[in-house]
């Protein structure tokens, strides 16, 4: 119960969790689209819907 | 780190995503813990908000942009949107326009979570559209404006040139595109009478960095103890937080200004 009610237990869980996310998506091969969406210009962002 | 002073923090997060002398989009897999466009023409990477939504939109999980989120806000909670965010800087000028301020309830502040269920988990996969994105201040200011300005100087002052596509954005302008300036004017008058409106009651990326404000790495404050030396000075907020209690909660933006106190001309 002390375990829980401990900051530092919470933060390492949390930093555990993005850090396996983050290598989950590389693996997963979700860079390539990241990167071809960021590059290509978002019409709805500018408003020409 | 704790010396500089904030709005040094804030040219430089200005400076630092939209760097007009490294190139567009230099570091395009990377999505920034700020609300700034990536259609941006000075945009140095991704903007987590949109990057949701596209793999909402073609049926995927988007499991690295979340990964990345997580570990920011793990890292330092809402730090981003007080230091870094080019539109909370904006926000922040807007409001030393008037010191007379209007208050807001509480409750408000859970909207924008509403908007980040809604409008960005929700709706564009059945709209198949990154529907946030139709409606950010943040993109209007950052890619609708300079885009249309560069694509009309472009038509009337350069050279005709036959493969341009300027014409073609010029001719996409219609009703939603002044609708969206409309908000972004509407979002900008109220923060000047209304302290960072925007990120206290609508803003989709400051409800994800805010879940974990409480817990984050760096940054948090200490606890409230009956000793002075924890004593908050919240007059001066920039989100307007009143109860020492709801300091690190999901509407703080860790300034930490409340650390010290108050000029005494305020």
């Amino acid at each position: 119960m002390a375990l829980l009610k401990n900051k530092l237990f919470y933060q390492i869980l949390l930093l555990a969790l993005s850090v396996s996310l983050i290598i989950t998506g590389v693996m997963m091969k979700e860079m390539p689209e990241v990167i071809s969406n960021a590059k290509t210009l978002c019409f709805w962002c500018i408003g020409l819907k | 780190l704790g010396k500089i002073k904030r709005i040094w923090w804030q040219i430089s997060g200005l400076i630092l995503f939209n760097f007009p002398f490294i190139g567009q989009l230099t570091l395009p897999w990377l999505p920034v813990p700020v609300l700034n466009c990536y259609s941006c023409p000075l945009a140095l990477s991704a903007c987590p908000i949109g990057t949701i939504q596209h793999f909402l939109v073609i049926g995927a999980i988007p499991i690295f942009t979340v990964g990345i989120i997580l570990l920011f806000s793990t890292i330092a909670g809402r730090f981003y949107c007080s230091h870094l965010c080019p539109f909370g800087f904006l926000q922040d000028l807007l409001a030393r326009i008037t010191r007379h301020k209007v208050r807001i309830p509480n409750f408000l502040g859970y909207g924008k979570y509403a908007v980040l269920i809604i409008t960005v988990i929700l709706l564009p996969p059945l709209l198949k559209e990154p529907f946030f994105c139709t409606l950010c201040p943040a993109g209007s200011i950052e890619a609708g404006i300079p885009i249309v300005l560069q694509a009309w100087f472009k038509e009337h002052f350069a050279e005709p040139n036959l493969f341009s596509n300027v014409g073609g954005i010029l001719s996409m302008i219609g009703w939603w595109f002044w609708f969206k300036i409309a908000l972004l004017v509407a979002i900008l008058i109220t923060a000047v009478f209304i302290k960072r409106p925007f990120c206290r009651t609508a803003c989709p990326l400051g409800a994800l960095l805010g879940i974990f404000n409480r817990i984050s790495l760096f940054f948090t404050h200490p606890g409230i103890k009956s000793d002075k030396r924890n004593r908050y000075y919240l007059r001066t907020c920039p989100v307007g937080i009143t109860n020492p209690r709801d300091v690190d909660s999901h509407n703080c933006i860790k300034c930490r200004e409340c650390h010290h106190p108050p000029d005494k001309k305020n």
